[in-house]
């Protein structure tokens, strides 16, 4: 395996970050996006060739991953006693 | 030992991560645990709740089974630092290491940001383990 950079290993934390944060919180405030794409820039200025072809492998990996996903269908169930699945197929 | 977070959407659109603690008694194992764990809830004796349960949209879960005496800060690591090792792996995450195993989904909405997601879960089961002031 290879050692990767801390600017790589960086620049995929900031990018998990700014995902989630579109995805649980919705859209993000001008001011943080551009903080984030600074952030991001300067970690992809430093890198090298080798991790940048690496980047795009692993960004285009994700794209898949997320691409074959299934909604979950499911439902928690109350209330959170011992016995029984802890949720359930929605109905 | 169980520990369950999950995010929900309540049927007006509230998020929340609701994560519970559930505890099994004095079983161990080296691998894989045994069915009296699988097959068992457990008891539960803590549980952290932001939306109130019951009917809600399940987003994103992750279950951890480990010895009930298996330090947090053990628990986190093992977790934390295998994330990476899952760039290729598809969804959900079912995974071992040692006696800890753990499974892993996320709603195709939330795909993009899993990795975070993970941690966030992993954050909020560990905090439900136990009431404030007892330490793990």
């Amino acid at each position: 395996m290879r050692i990767m950079s801390r600017a790589f290993t960086r620049y995929l934390e900031l990018l998990d970050q700014l995902l989630w944060r579109r995805a649980v919180l919705g859209d993000l405030s001008e001011d943080e996006e551009e903080r984030f794409a600074n952030a991001l820039n300067d970690c992809r200025s430093v890198m090298t060739a080798t991790e940048e072809s690496d980047l795009s492998q692993i960004i285009a990996q994700r794209k898949a991953t997320a691409d074959g996903l299934r909604p979950l269908d499911l439902v928690d169930v109350k209330p959170p006693t011992s016995e029984g699945p802890l949720r359930e197929k929605a109905a | 030992m169980r520990l369950a977070a999950q995010r929900v959407m309540s049927a007006d659109g509230r998020l929340g991560v609701n994560a519970f603690c559930y505890l099994h008694g004095p079983v161990v194992w080296l691998d894989q645990p045994p069915s009296e764990v699988t097959n068992a809830r457990g008891q539960l004796v803590n549980y952290t709740s932001e939306v109130p349960p019951g009917g809600n949209k399940v987003l994103s879960y992750l279950d951890i089974v480990a010895p009930d005496d298996t330090p947090s800060r053990q628990l986190h690591r093992k977790i934390n630092d295998s994330i990476d090792l899952f760039h290729e792996q598809p969804l959900p995450l079912h995974v071992q290491i040692q006696e800890i195993s753990f499974e892993f989904n996320v709603d195709p909405r939330l795909a993009p940001g899993w990795r975070e997601e993970m941690v966030v879960l992993l954050r909020a089961a560990l905090a439900a383990r136990a009431p404030e002031g007892q330490p793990h």
